[in-house]
């Protein structure tokens, strides 16, 4: 894609997501837009790039859409993009759902937007094995949650669906599907940063004391200028992931999004002062999201726990990043 | 050198937690109990022990306790998360700042009741536009007719919305250098001319208010000390404030919950639970230095960035601990989400670092 037309797409993404970010939750919907748009086409053209810009210019716009279920359904091979997904319960496990040996499944997890799919897709443990089942959405019953960030609308859910039920899916391969979720969740959470940062610098150049905008004081300026570092870093990560190492590429992508954005939500925090400690002012909200997708699909710090036993198994440190001349490993 | 207490200590520390565990056993969130638990009762029963004014004359209601034996009581009822909000601010910094700028009549006068646990004292200092630099405030007090007429704007006063007092920081000079120019004073919080309006908080909670003062009229004798000698008796208020035990305690509720569940057979863990603790005894040295008078001016601002670099510090921890699902709802979320507050109300850790800069090591002033 070549930046003109990226800045199109970007100025079309973006535009989007900050109209549906001001109509707020459930006015639009999302991923019906985005078909019209050519969504499908453009995805086959530059499933890369699509991918970047939407869920960026999504978390900027702090917008909760179910796009993470159309990326994680492409990614699972379902021609009904539609399907909702019950994300495993963040946690030490990778699926919180199961297939007992009596044939039912077992679930917990996690929806997106949860009423609107009429069917959902399960990764479920089945032996040794991860399974996806696909269920009828009124297979699982709600869990109340206390709202940490009731913006995000995750809904918790629960259900036992006998065997006769569910299907499994032919073919399903939910590690591709996780790499596809944490990658496009690495964008999102670098998008929740960029805008925090931006707001956060905004804010710093406006606000005066001291008889002098707060963001020429040095202290100030270092914060920002960390949580920009980290921002940076991540973006690196996220273009330097290669085509044939995207499982473990996507994961390192979202450790490290995961913990910039975190700390960039904890800078900008900081030097906004006592007006982002404020409900009224938009950062906790941001501070909440970033909290929120971190725990989806692998946290930073189990995510990191996974990047040095990847490495301790392998015997030498990952590619990811590596010189173009540098050893081959 | 014994670090350990005195037996008379020792037990007024247990009975203190005995106390303060019975005042939080119903209670869901026991973080921030200092600024948040609200309770008039349990401040009734404070006062009642004698542990409230403990370190001051007994003729103005104290009860000339050592700094050491009140400290022992306040960290273990904020360990425990008693509710102390309703009498904190007086206990803690108003009823010191009395103690040494007040006049015999104000002080025979609010002394007693704020030993009692009856009232409840806010903080009039910070501004829409005078936050870290406090000394530009704009908040005016005018001499007319013999009384003090207050013009202005408060914000972030926690509890004014049910303060019975606001320890008001005003312009008295405009025309002095900004330092030189202020002056303090008592406010009732029922004076005509007063408007409260709570503010939201990053939690959702709503202790801080914003409050406008329009005409308020107060007596001649309301002015506390020198008139425009605010900014030395500020300086040292702003010690009790920002040295004190509350800036180390305000989660170590959740700390040991979450200590009590961590994987320990897990060396992350175990290594981030050793440098809690050792932090948390470096820290606390730090206060008992302050405590017993033995810190130079400035020495809070050392023990406020590490008490609540700390906090910052434990709630980082017991994220870890509870794992990533905890933070989709509950109360490890909320202490989560309250962190950024520690190092930014009462003087944030940038201004701290200035103070650090210009007052402890003399280094050349902005």
């Amino acid at each position: 894609m070549d930046a003109e037309t990226r800045e199109m797409y970007r100025k079309t993404l973006g535009g989007l997501m900050r109209r549906v970010g001001a109509e707020g939750a459930g006015e639009s919907d999302v991923v019906a837009e985005l078909r019209e748009l050519g969504w499908d086409e453009l995805t086959v053209e530059e499933p890369t790039e699509s991918v970047a810009l939407l869920f960026e210019e999504q978390g900027a716009a702090l917008v909760a859409s179910r796009a993470l279920d159309m990326v994680v359904a492409a990614a699972l091979g379902l021609d009904d993009r539609s399907v909702g997904i019950a994300y495993p319960e963040p946690g030490p496990t990778n699926v919180t759902s199961a297939i007992n040996d009596d044939g039912r499944l077992t679930i917990a997890g996690l929806l997106l937007g949860a009423s609107e799919a009429a069917e959902i897709a399960v990764p479920a443990q089945a032996g040794t094995g991860v399974v996806v089942a696909i269920v009828s959405r009124g297979a699982l019953s709600v869990v109340e949650m206390e709202g940490f960030d009731d913006a995000a609308g995750f809904t918790r859910v629960t259900g036992v669906v006998e065997a006769r039920h569910y299907r499994l899916l032919d073919g399903a391969a939910w590690a591709v599907a996780v790499a596809a979720g944490r990658r496009a969740l690495a964008h999102e959470l670098v998008g929740l940063a960029s805008h925090m940062i931006d707001r956060a610098a905004g804010y710093v150049i406006e606000r005066e004391q001291f008889g002098r905008p707060l963001g020429t004081f040095q202290a100030v300026q270092h914060r920002l200028a960390d949580a920009y570092t980290g921002l940076v870093a991540a973006r690196s990560v996220l273009a330097a992931i290669e085509p044939d190492d995207v499982l473990f590429g996507s994961l390192v992508a979202k450790a490290v999004a995961g913990r910039a954005a975190i700390r960039a939500a904890h800078s900008c925090t900081q030097v906004t002062g006592a007006i982002g400690c404020t409900w009224e002012y938009e950062l906790h909200r941001y501070l909440r999201r970033t909290h929120a997708l971190d725990a989806l699909l692998g946290s930073w710090r189990a995510l990191r726990k996974a990047i040095g036993q990847q490495m301790a198994e392998d015997g030498h440190a990952a590619r990811l990043g590596s010189a173009p001349e540098g050893p081959a490993a | 050198m014994d670090f350990a207490w005195p037996d008379e200590i020792e037990a007024l520390r247990c009975e203190a937690l005995e106390v303060g565990r019975a005042a939080a056993a119903s209670l869901s969130i026991r973080e921030e109990s200092w600024v948040r638990g609200f309770d008039r009762d349990f401040s009734r029963q404070l006062g009642e022990r004698g542990w409230l004014g403990m370190t001051w004359p007994r003729e103005v209601g104290g009860h000339e306790r050592t700094a050491l034996e009140r400290f022992v009581v306040t960290e273990a009822l904020i360990s425990t998360g008693a509710p102390l909000a309703a009498t904190w601010v007086g206990d803690r910094q108003i009823g010191p700042t009395l103690l040494a700028n007040g006049s015999p009549e104000q002080i025979a006068r609010y002394l007693p009741p704020m030993a009692a646990g009856e009232v409840t004292w806010s903080l009039g200092m910070s501004e829409p536009d005078a936050g870290s630099d406090l000394a530009s405030l704009r908040t005016r007090a005018v001499e007319r007719d013999g009384a003090w007429v207050i013009e202005g704007q408060k914000v972030w006063t926690s509890f004014a919305a049910v303060a019975d007092h606001c320890y008001l920081v005003a312009r008295t000079d405009p025309d002095a250098p900004p330092h030189a120019g202020m002056s303090e004073f008592i406010v009732h919080m029922d004076a005509p001319g007063i408007t409260v309006a709570p503010i939201r908080d990053i939690t959702g909670e709503s202790h801080f208010c914003e409050v406008v003062f329009d005409g308020v009229v107060l007596p001649r004798d309301a002015l506390v000390g020198k008139e425009n000698g605010s900014w030395q008796q500020l300086m040292r208020q702003l010690e009790h404030e920002r040295g004190g035990i509350d800036r180390l305690m305000s989660n170590r509720a959740l700390y040991e919950d979450a200590r009590a569940t961590a994987d320990r057979s897990n060396p992350t863990a175990a290594q981030e639970i050793a440098a809690i603790e050792t932090m948390y005894r470096i820290v606390r040295l730090a206060v008992i230095r302050e405590v017993i008078g033995q810190a130079p001016p400035g020495f809070s601002a050392v023990t406020k960035i590490l008490g609540t670099e700390l906090e910052q510090r434990i709630a980082q921890f017991v994220a870890a601990t509870a794992g990533p699902a905890a933070m989709l709802d509950g109360r490890v979320s909320r202490a989560v989400v309250y962190a950024p507050a520690y190092t930014i109300q009462g003087g944030t850790s940038a201004i701290l670092r200035n103070v650090i800069g210009e007052r402890l090591l003399g280094l050349p002033r902005r």
